[in-house]
Order: structure tokens, then C-alpha cells, then sequence
């Protein structure tokens, strides 16, 4: 009878999952000419014969389906026998009278395994093994359920989606993945049966694998050297082993601890050879954001998804479509652990979100590139960046980090339409309610870094120009809002500083927008302006490219 | 208490950077000073258990492996302080700035 039950539930989005829109379409077309009342269909076991091959099916689930037909898989004689039988069962349900069993069977759950030994025969070790540890990562499936079945999302390394029916439970699902046992369907199993009954979902898994639990561990080896010698006591050696751990730690799918690792390094190398700027303090908060990561890795199950500890490559970034972008500014800039770039800037104006195009390089490793010749060059979904400049932009297709960084990959593809107006981007300045809600955001996202500058676009008005402060090593100014809030307005040292503060203090009429990075420092809320917008467009504070 | 808060944390980094810049293995006189100074007014600010870790760190008997953990664990703690006492700077200052608001709307 569950055989009857399953060919009952099945639904075209469950057929489309197992087989593909074009298979599904030409098995309605065989069915138009088929008599399924006529086929064999008994309460394990059903036949047909089409196009002079057989098909047949002895049970519950897609794989116990069979035709004799040469293609591999599925095929459309046995779209068309799965949907020939459904038909015959809804309408024998129809003329029965008073069916009351799907209903009662509405309610069923059987995605809710509390045997462990239930759940290692129907889902497989391997397949629970790697569920277990998703779910110590945070991963999550998004559960949606109806009258007949489940149907859950499962977002990781792409998108997969699982429908399970009620009337027949496991051996009736079909995952998008193609697999008959996977680790999405133990995901969902896991994750439904411990919601329901915790003590009886008692395994926990370690989130990281083995070469991460290596990496870090040698990770932790480095560290114990470098505060035992101390900065001024590190050699060449030590610099070069960090060097060496940062892309391993890369490699080993830990790309944050890796950038991390880096710019410690950098700034001990910086010290180790008394450059100027460098500070032990600057070296100690990279170490204290760096260790933070660490020890956040080392918990099980994690304090936050692995994602957000360990960092997303940009190939593993997330797909987007029909993504809206409001190009408001590019700056080039260099750091103080010695990485020079360029970052594209967009505004997302149903969300006010920013997303960003970056590239970088090390200055020590690529002594030859340089940012503004890179902005001048690159491209972004094979447009010069420079033309995107104040310009309404579509993504669409691309891929995005859960930051807003844009990976402008191969296969991306951007639409460019007209100039923005001033008093369209106007509308998204940003209140300070609004700034400090970002800001908050960031801090809460972002739990273990220790300097959130969130992107802020403001209408502001400089009161004061920016002057150099000789013990800060940096230019600051002050500016107004429109509320009437003082801006601690500071620019970086940087070969176009002195021009940027010069641009900034030139008198606008009308409104002016500034676009850079908000932050509170000590009470004072602070902008890093990079970009200043009014009725002239937009005049790039850090950047020559144009 | 903030001034005094504010001022200990500062004191914190400073002695945190001199162990760090020299190693943990033979800590400058000038820097157990610092140390001991700073552990007194822990123990006034109610900050016990971050006191007495510091003095285990000045310790002859602590192992490098020990005082590597006890460096660590004071840093991670120092910056976490230093980060909590900026977000109640910026909720402090979020109120100004929501005051401010609702007195300009009044006027």
C-alpha cells in the first residue's frame, strides 16, 4: 500500500527535481496515448509497456524504478509511468467514497528518527557524519511543511532542495543533489529530530576537519614562539614560517585566520625593521582579532557559523541575479600591514545595503603592481571600472560574499543604464539612528573583529578643513550633518591626502554627500570620507583614475 | 569610574605591548612595576581574577607554556574589555544623539 501512497504523493516539483523540466514535459507528451487503467498496478509492484519497453517499479523511491529502455537514469517512459499511475490513483481516490486515510495520514512526521540505529540504516554513516558536522559549523536547513510533505532548503556549497512526503517519509524523497542518501536528507533528519527531542540526538561532531585542526595547531606552535622571543627578539625565520602558516591556513579553507595571520606578520616584519609607523600596539590588537578567531574555532558546537570564523573564498561565493547597484565611488588605498588595492563601491537602494569590487596584493610579494594602475586597467563583468563611475548598474548574474563583496568572476554579467541623479542619491544619506543601527549590526555580525567601519553615505556640509595632526599621522577636520550632528571628518596618510583635504574644504552650494567609512572613535562620531558627491558628480578622493 | 576605567584598560595595553616587544621570557624591571601597579588598582576595580593572573605571569615557577596561556588569556580579555567599554560609548552617545533629535523636533 505505501507503494500507492508514494506514486500519490509525488508532484510535478518533486518529478522536476528527480529528472529535469524537459523529461517531465515529454512524459506528458508519451502519456497522451497510454491507457493506465490497463496497466499492472498491485500494492508493492506495478508495470506498464511503452514505446515497446517495459518499465516497472517494486516499492517506495525513485531508485527502485526500472525501464528497459537503454537511457541511464531516469527517462521519459518513466515520467510517463509515474504520472500515468498517479492519475489512475487520484481518480480511483475520487470515486472511492469517504477516503479518509490521507488525511489521517497528514500528520505523520517522518523525517522524526529517534533510533540512532534507524537513522544509520535508512541515511547511511558517511551521509550523517558529514550532516553532523555542517550542523556543529551552523549550517541550517530552511524547513517548509504542508499537509503532504517537506520541503527544505539546504544552502551549503550551493543551493539543494529536499522534499519528503509525509505518506512514505524517507524512501519516497528526492534531494536536487541526485543522490538517493545524502547528507542534506540526514541535515534536515538531524535537525528536525533534535528540535523535537534533544536527548535523543546526543552525537556531536567537530566542526573542522583534520588539515584545519593541523593548521591551527601549528598556528598555536607560532604563537607560543613569537610571545616567548618577543617582537624585538623574532628573526627573519619566524617572519617567514607566519608567512608560510598564512597559506596554509588558506589552503586548509580557513582564508580569515589566513588574512589575519598576514597582517601580523606584516606588522612584526614592519617592526622587526623599525619602519616608520609601525607600533607594538598596532602588532597586539592584530594578535588579540587574530586569537579571538582561534579560540572561537576551537569551541564546539561553534559560537557562530563556520562561514563567519573561517572565512568564504571567493569562488565560494554566493550566486545573486537581477541585483541592483547604484555605482557611488572607487578609492585606492594601502595598509599598514603593507597591501595596496582598489575598491569599486555600489549602493543597493532597496536595501541601502553597500556591496563592494575589490582586488589586492601584497606590496612585499608584488613589488610591480600597482592600485591605480589596476583601477585605471580592470574590468568588471568586461566594463572598464572607471565607466561604472555614478552610473545605475544591474547584476544580472554574479556572485557575492554574505560581506557584499562581488567576486566578478567569469560568467558574471552587468548591465549599465543612465546616470544617477543627485537627488536620487540623496534619498539613501543616512540618518545617525541609521548609522548607529549599521554600526550595532556590524558589531553583533561581526563579533570577533575588533573595528567595525561600516560604509556610510551622509549629507554633510565640512565645517572645519582638514589639517595634518603631527602625532597622529593623519588629517582631520570636522564636518556638520543635516541633522546638526558634528562629524569628526579624518583622512589616512596617503600620497593624495593633502589634494583630498583640499577637495573637502572647497565651498558647495546645495547639498554635498560624503561616502567613506563611519565609526565611533572615543564619543566622537567619525568618518573616513572617501568620495564627496554634489550637483559637479562625484570627485574621488583617493583615486587619480579618472 | 569611567576616567578610572578608562585609564586602567590604558594601562593594561601598555604593559600587554612591553611583554609583548620583549618576550614574556625576562620581563623588564620598569615593565613589573607596571605590572604590580596595575595589579593593585585591578584589585580596587573589583578585577580579581585578571590581578592575580598577571602576578602568576611575573612568577619564576610559572612554565613559558603557562605564561604563553596567561599572556593570551589577558590580551583576549583586555581587548574584549576595551571593546565592551567602546559599545557602551556608542550606546551612551546614541542616546545623545537620539535626545538631541527629539529636542530639535520640539523646537
Amino acid at each position: 500500500m505505501s507503494l500507492q501512497l508514494w506514486l500519490s504523493a509525488i508532484t510535478d516539483e518533486t518529478l522536476e527535481a528527480w529528472a529535469n523540466k524537459g523529461l517531465l514535459r515529454r512524459g506528458y507528451k508519451l502519456l497522451d496515448g497510454q491507457t493506465p487503467a490497463q496497466w499492472l498496478l498491485q500494492d508493492e509492484h506495478a508495470q506498464a509497456q511503452m514505446d515497446g519497453f517495459e518499465q516497472q517499479v517494486g516499492g517506495v523511491g525513485f531508485e527502485r524504478l526500472r525501464c528497459s529502455c537503454p537511457a541511464l537514469g531516469s527517462c521519459h517512459h518513466l515520467l510517463a509511468f509515474v504520472l500515468g499511475l498517479r492519475a489512475r490513483l487520484a481518480s480511483q481516490l475520487a470515486q472511492a467514497a469517504g477516503s479518509a486515510a490521507p488525511s489521517a495520514l497528514a500528520l505523520a512526521e517522518p523525517w522524526l528518527i529517534a533510533d540512532a540505529q534507524r537513522r544509520k540504516e535508512l541515511l547511511g554513516q558517511p551521509a550523517l557524519t558529514k550532516a553532523q558536522r555542517w550542523q556543529a559549523q551552523g549550517i541550517t536547513a530552511e524547513c517548509n511543511l504542508d499537509a503532504q510533505r517537506l520541503v527544505a532548503r539546504i544552502d551549503v556549497s550551493g543551493e539543494f532542495t529536499l522534499s519528503i512526503p509525509r505518506a512514505v517519509g524517507l524512501a519516497g524523497s528526492v534531494c536536487s543533489c541526485g543522490e538517493h542518501r545524502c547528507a542534506h536528507r540526514a541535515l534536515v533528519v538531524l535537525q528536525l529530530t533534535r528540535q523535537a527531542t534533544p536527548e535523543v540526538v546526543a552525537e556531536q561532531a567537530e566542526a573542522l576537519n583534520d588539515s584545519q585542526h593541523q593548521a591551527l595547531q601549528t598556528l598555536d606552535q607560532w604563537l607560543l614562539e613569537l610571545t616567548t622571543l618577543g617582537m624585538a627578539g623574532a628573526s627573519a625565520m619566524l617572519v617567514a614560517r607566519g608567512d608560510a602558516l598564512a597559506t596554509t591556513l588558506q589552503q586548509a579553507d580557513l582564508p580569515l585566520p589566513g588574512r589575519l595571520l598576514a597582517r601580523l606578520v606584516r606588522a612584526l616584519d614592519d617592526e622587526r625593521l623599525s619602519l616608520v609607523g609601525s607600533t607594538v600596539r598596532q602588532a597586539r590588537l592584530q594578535l588579540a582579532q587574530l586569537l579571538a578567531f582561534r579560540r572561537a574555532l576551537a569551541r564546539t558546537p561553534l559560537p557562530q557559523p563556520l562561514p563567519e570564523l573561517a572565512g568564504v573564498h571567493r569562488k565560494r561565493y554566493q550566486p545573486v541575479s537581477q541585483l541592483e547597484l547604484l555605482c557611488v565611488g572607487a578609492e585606492c588605498w594601502t595598509t599598514a600591514s603593507g597591501f595596496a588595492g582598489y575598491s569599486l563601491y555600489f549602493l543597493n537602494p532597496s536595501s541601502g545595503g553597500f556591496y563592494t569590487f575589490s582586488q589586492s596584493r601584497s606590496q612585499a610579494l608584488n613589488p610591480g603592481w600597482q592600485a591605480t594602475q589596476a583601477f585605471a586597467e580592470d574590468l568588471f563583468c568586461g566594463r572598464p571600472l572607471r565607466h561604472l563611475l555614478g552610473k545605475r548598474c544591474q547584476l544580472l548574474k554574479g556572485w557575492v560574499s554574505s560581506e557584499g563583496r562581488l567576486s566578478g568572476r567569469e560568467g558574471s554579467q552587468l548591465q549599465v543604464g543612465e546616470a544617477v541623479t543627485m537627488e536620487e542619491l540623496g534619498a539613501y544619506a543616512q540618518s545617525p539612528a541609521s548609522r548607529m543601527q549599521v554600526f550595532a549590526e556590524h558589531r553583533r555580525r561581526w563579533l570577533y573583529r575588533n573595528d567595525p567601519q561600516p560604509l556610510a553615505l551622509i549629507a554633510a556640509h565640512v565645517v572645519t578643513a582638514p589639517q595634518f595632526e603631527r602625532f597622529g599621522q593623519r588629517w582631520q577636520g570636522e564636518a556638520m550633518d543635516d541633522t546638526g550632528q558634528p562629524l569628526r571628518i579624518v583622512l589616512p596618510a596617503h600620497p593624495l591626502t593633502a589634494k583630498a583635504a583640499l577637495c573637502l574644504s572647497q565651498p558647495r552650494h546645495g547639498v554635498t554627500l560624503l561616502l567613506g567609512r563611519w565609526t565611533v572613535e572615543g564619543d566622537c562620531p567619525t568618518l573616513y570620507p572617501v568620495v564627496v558627491i554634489d550637483n559637479n558628480g562625484q570627485q574621488l578622493l583617493f583615486c587619480e583614475a579618472r | 569610574m569611567n576616567q578610572a576605567l578608562d585609564h586602567w584598560l590604558d594601562s593594561w595595553g601598555e604593559w600587554l605591548d612591553s611583554l609583548l616587544a620583549t618576550g614574556l621570557g625576562s620581563p623588564s624591571q620598569a615593565t613589573r612595576a607596571h605590572i604590580q601597579a596595575w595589579c593593585a588598582d585591578a584589585a580596587l576595580l573589583g578585577f580579581a581574577v585578571q590581578s592575580e593572573q598577571a602576578e602568576r605571569l611575573l612568577q619564576g615557577a610559572t612554565s613559558a607554556v603557562q605564561r604563553h596561556q596567561l599572556f593570551l588569556d589577558l590580551l583576549l580579555e583586555q581587548d574584549m574589555l576595551v571593546r565592551l567599554n567602546a559599545a557602551n560609548r556608542l550606546l551612551a552617545s546614541g542616546e545623545t544623539v537620539e535626545t538631541a533629535a527629539i529636542q530639535n523636533q520640539s523646537e
